[in-house]
């Protein structure tokens, strides 16, 4: 069976300290996320998610706190908004829907942080690798750490405006 | 509190309300509107003089509804400070509808507690013609009253006619209260003597009115009248049958005792020649005594009469016989029903009223039409009159024709007539009462005093003609007949007016409205529902027979009596809580009272906030199966501690339903808690404060006593050596989690589940007590948002961490204290707002502050100005500079949110920007590829 590879955005105050108690509590957690710990949920641009798609990522996976809860007062309520529009225009370039998803885990939510985690490598399991990019590339493979990248400017792929 | 009320660096802002906080930490800018106390606390010593004589009793919900308290009140025996308030929603609709400004709640108040001396100067206190108003007022009042949306309004106009009845009856024996029905008014602040003369043109209520308010603020008046009798309009040309003489001249009566000059059968007509004789003010206020009539054809002849000059014969006891006479009057206002009335007393065959008005539109009051009817008049209504018929030297009848009819365009009316309806109503005594208007010869001839359309005097808002000194009120002022109350409300105006004109800035100012109380249909359901208003249909006038009535001038509808009084005041709904009845201003001896006082608003710079808006109790009845609310004997633990307190409402007894002491009490735990239906929270307090009870209970009441506990949490110092010795003191202890409570045979049965020792699972009791976890307050969710907060799950604010800052919050500066934070006892309380205290000074003290280094910065180059980041930003921190954005760092709390939302990358969040993320994720997906390399996967 084919492992895929999920990157997870976690809020610092909900998702992230979550999956520390997921942790703490010697929850099984699948191997397979890799976390990237932001301070916010609105933090994550889309540009952010597409590099990682672009760059082998078979799955992505934003986590904040609950609606109402955000540390941030609203910055939750801009993922709610933003991360779903980015999925519908993913799915219309032809991704495979299943391969993002936003969802919410409170800093006591170990076991939830565990499900979700589970859930979302399960569903991915039987798509196989990745083969959506944004330049249209083969999947690349064998990137060193630490080369310097060119940022990705959004959805053209061109260069930013002035 | 008594420390910290007298600590004199704490300003202790109660009764307040914060409006709106903005700026940041060491710069925070707080709104805070002080709700008017409606008592000077610097002046009140809470000696609760206020609180003996106030007449609205409602519950009391320190004692959480055991007891009741008025609407001047102290909130707790131990308040801090320890000034009374008082419960004003605002003026109630009654007020606010009528002219005069009479507070008919306030009177209504004291009927209800039979106080009806007092009811009758509260009255006084606007109104000088209660008896009058009483009768013959259009009583907008009524038409305003919120428990007209309910049911029926309340009989205002009855009862202000039962209490001037009544003060008429008792005259004798009638306390003298004159000085008390001043307090609070203008009148009671304004005493000096000023020296100044002011002649009033008109007897009438305006110009009676008015000249009262003046002498009462220190002016001498004389009122001149061209009739023989004073009282205007009220006296000549309001019939006995609706407003018996005695009552109107004992009320002129009082006014002249005040020190009222009247001279009667005076005709005025030069004005400046008042002024020249050293008046210096003159109010005109004659009134509209001209019966209009319109030239149809025979309308000279001399049996076309005018209703006010036969309602002015009679009332001046002339001795008309119409006996053998067929009269017709015209017109279908409240003249013509008066003056319909009187003809049919005065013995006439027949009477028929013609009208131009549809049945339904007729100006006169509906009622009246119907009772003109049942004493025999035939109304005519929809009719246009064509010519007065005359055969011979005498009239046969009135021409009319039906019309079509669509109401007044600029004054004139819209029909139309139906062809072929002419006929002739017979009669052979025409009688005008179409309408009247003022008479206007005694002005002076030059147009000095102008008049203006369509037929009043012209007055600027200050009621002063085109003459200075001058002035106008009442129906000549309007042109148009209007009501009594009008014309007292303008007479009250006018004295306002002309003692600013003569004491310039220092005379008496317009008073202040309040907002206007608006009752929703679910407050009056309660209301009712609690007993503050009565559940009884509105009060029904008594009248006395038609065959009583002919040939009389008896008055027609009786009073109220005592008791009926007191029931139709008591479906008040009381919309303004306080009435003012203004008792209690006369009562404090200390003069702290101000009904006028309005809301303050106070802008305090601080540093620092520390939030400690406490808890709510859980509502039991939201958990219908324990019978809270539904099952007698059952008790919320704060209503069984306000009950066994000495200080509470029964002094300390606790006593069941049917009066015996309880044998047998349980107490029930976690309720509200640890409830997945509920809160899934431990409220902590309950356990601990139900062994207290406990203990109460045992050792007060020699009650046995049962806990049925979840599990026992004595999680502080002392607190299981506490549960301990409450166990060995021999209170039963079972565990379980309570299904319900039921009533069997007289008694309350607890059962519960899952009980582990085998002991029983219900328990029969006389006394339930059920531990009330706490919840988040009602407005948390809007404090929040005012303060920039956020809430954990269970709906309390949000510490920044759990464990390293409990007391801190995500915004600098603004600290938690207490049970606003999360459920906590009073060790932990106290322990938290001392953290709390400490952290507020820490930061003042610093005289600096540092800021977290993880914020957002704009690169300026890339900024587009599109703004997008700062319609994102939660903290109003990035504000649009010449076309950039700009992040305030005081206000960044670092969340990115602008970062992630800014179209073009020229925001960026330090420690979290696209490169170093960017990095991050790459290294996380190199590092799974150089992980299936090796072959891990």
């Amino acid at each position: 069976m084919y492992e895929p590879k999920v990157i997870g955005f976690l809020c610092t105050w909900c998702s992230y300290t979550g999956a520390d108690s997921a942790g703490t509590s010697r929850l099984k957690t699948p191997w397979n996320l890799r976390a990237v710990r932001v301070p916010c949920s609105g933090r994550v641009a889309p540009e952010l998610i597409l590099r990682a798609f672009d760059q082998g990522a078979d799955g992505v996976l934003v986590l904040g706190c609950h609606i109402g809860e955000c540390h941030y007062d609203s910055g939750n309520h801009r993922a709610a908004k933003r991360i779903p529009l980015l999925l519908s225009i993913l799915e219309f370039a032809g991704m495979q829907p299943e391969r993002l998803r936003l969802d919410w885990v409170s800093a006591s939510e170990g076991d939830r942080y565990a499900r979700i985690v589970s859930e979302f490598v399960d569903a991915l399991r039987p798509l196989g690798p990745n083969t959506w990019r944004i330049s249209g590339a083969a999947p690349r493979t064998g990137a060193a750490i630490g080369v310097p990248l060119p940022l990705v400017s959004g959805l053209s792929g061109g260069a930013p405006c002035p | 509190m008594v420390s910290v009320g007298r600590q004199k660096n704490i300003k202790l802002l109660s009764y307040s309300e914060i409006e709106s906080v903005s700026g940041f930490v060491g710069n925070f800018e707080v709104r805070v509107r002080r709700k008017p106390r409606y008592i000077d606390e610097s002046k009140c010593t809470g000696c609760g003089n206020c609180a003996s004589v106030c007449p609205i009793e409602v519950t009391n919900a320190f004692d959480l509804g055991l007891s009741t308290r008025r609407a001047v009140y102290r909130h707790s025996p131990q308040a801090v400070p320890g000034a009374f308030t008082i419960e004003k929603r605002g003026i109630a609709p009654c007020r606010n509808a009528c002219p005069t400004d009479q507070r008919a709640q306030g009177y209504i108040a004291l009927v209800r507690q039979g106080r009806f001396a007092d009811a009758y100067w509260a009255i006084r206190r606007e109104h000088p013609f209660p008896s009058v108003c009483g009768r013959v007022c259009n009583h907008r009042c009524e038409d305003a009253c919120s428990r007209g949306s309910y049911d029926q309004p309340v009989n205002i106009m009855a009862l202000k006619r039962f209490v001037a009845d009544w003060a008429f009856d008792h005259r004798d024996q009638l306390p003298a209260q004159r000085a008390k029905s001043l307090t609070g008014t203008p009148f009671a602040v304004h005493p000096t003597a000023s020296g100044k003369k002011i002649a009033i043109i008109g007897a009438g209520p305006a110009g009676l009115t008015t000249a009262l308010d003046l002498v009462r603020l220190g002016h001498q008046t004389t009122v001149f009248d061209s009739l023989p009798v004073a009282g205007g309009m009220m006296r000549v040309g309001i019939p006995s049958h609706r407003m018996p003489l005695e009552l109107i001249e004992w009320e002129i009566q009082q006014i002249l005792d005040e020190g009222v000059q009247l001279r009667l059968n005076t005709w005025v007509d030069d004005i400046p020649a008042l002024l020249d004789q050293g008046y210096h003010a003159v109010l005109i206020a004659t009134g509209a005594h001209q019966a209009k009539k319109i030239p149809i054809r025979n309308s000279n002849h001399p049996d076309n009469w005018l209703s006010l000059n036969l309602l002015r014969r009679v009332a001046q006891g002339e001795a008309i016989d119409l006996r053998e006479r067929s009269v017709i009057v015209m017109g279908g206002g409240n003249v013509a029903l008066d003056t319909a009335r009187t003809v049919v007393r005065l013995g006439a065959r027949q009477v028929s009223m013609v009208c131009l008005e549809p049945r339904g539109e007729m100006p006169g009051f509906a009622w009246e039409v119907e009772v003109a009817e049942q004493e025999g008049i035939r109304v005519l209504p929809g009719r246009t009159f064509k010519e007065v018929v005359v055969k011979g030297s005498r009239i046969t009848g009135l021409r009319c024709a039906e019309v079509v009819f669509r109401g007044f365009k600029r004054g004139r009316p819209d029909i139309s007539e139906i062809p072929e309806t002419e006929h002739v109503v017979p009669g052979d005594l025409v009688i005008w009462a179409i309408g009247q208007g003022p008479d206007f010869s005694f002005l002076p001839g030059d147009g000095s005093i102008n008049t203006c359309y369509p037929v009043g005097i012209q007055t600027n808002s200050e009621m002063m003609t085109t003459t200075p000194g001058v002035f106008c009120a009442g129906d000549v002022r309007r042109g148009q007949t209007f009501f009594v109350v009008d014309a007292i409300g303008e007479g009250h105006h006018a004295a306002r007016c002309i003692d600013r004109y003569l004491r310039g800035e220092q005379g008496v100012p317009e008073p202040h409205r309040p907002p206007v109380v608006e009752l929703r249909r679910e407050e009056i359901e309660h209301k009712v529902e609690l007993g503050e208003a009565a559940r009884r249909p509105r009060a029904v006038i008594h009248s006395i027979g038609v065959e009583a009535r002919r040939l009389n001038f008896r008055e027609v509808d009786l009073t109220l009596t005592e008791a009926e009084a007191v029931a139709e005041a008591e479906r008040c709904l009381r919309c303004g809580i306080c009435s003012e009845c203004l008792e209690c201003v006369s009562a404090c001896e200390r003069g702290a009272i101000n009904h006028d006082m309005q809301a303050e608003i106070l802008d305090l710079k601080v540093g620092t906030l520390v939030l400690a808006t406490g808890f709510r109790d859980f509502d039991p009845r939201v958990a219908p199966e324990l019978g809270y609310g539904r099952l007698p004997n059952v008790l919320s633990a704060m209503e069984f501690e306000r009950l066994i307190n000495t200080g509470g409402p029964t002094l300390g007894k606790v006593l069941l339903a049917n009066g015996q002491p309880p044998k047998r009490v349980a107490i029930v735990h976690c309720v509200g808690s640890r409830d997945d239906r509920y809160h899934e929270y431990c409220s902590r307090a309950c356990c601990m404060y139900s062994l207290k009870i406990a203990q109460l209970a045992h050792e007060y009441l020699q009650a046995e006593v049962f806990e049925i506990y979840r599990d026992m949490r004595s999680f502080g110092k002392g607190y299981e050596e506490f549960y301990n010795r409450t166990r060995s003191n021999g209170v039963h202890f079972f565990h379980g989690h309570v299904r319900e409570v039921t009533e069997v045979d007289g008694h309350l049965r607890v059962q519960w589940e899952e009980s582990f020792h085998n002991e029983p699972d219900q328990v029969d009791v006389d006394l339930v007590i059920l531990a009330t976890g706490m919840e988040p307050q009602g407005d948390t969710a809007r404090m929040a948002k005012l303060f920039g907060l956020s809430r954990s799950r269970d709906g309390f604010f949000l510490e920044r961490h759990p464990k390293l800052a409990p007391v801190e919050t995500s915004s600098q500066g603004i600290f938690l204290a207490g049970a606003c934070q999360s459920p906590k006892d009073i060790p932990d309380t106290v322990a938290q707002a001392a953290g709390a205290a400490a952290g507020a000074l820490a930061l003042i003290d610093q005289h600096t502050i540092s800021l977290d280094p993880s914020i957002a910065e704009v690169e300026a180059a890339r900024c587009l100005g599109c703004g997008q980041c700062a319609a994102a930003c939660p903290y109003g921190a990035i504000e649009l500079a010449r076309g950039k954005a700009a992040v305030n760092a005081y206000l960044c709390k670092g969340c990115g949110t602008c970062a992630g939302a800014c179209p073009n990358k020229a925001m960026s969040l330090i420690h979290f920007d696209d490169r170093e993320l960017i990095a991050e994720l790459d290294g996380a997906l190199a590092w799974i590829d150089a992980a299936e390399e090796v072959g891990h996967v």
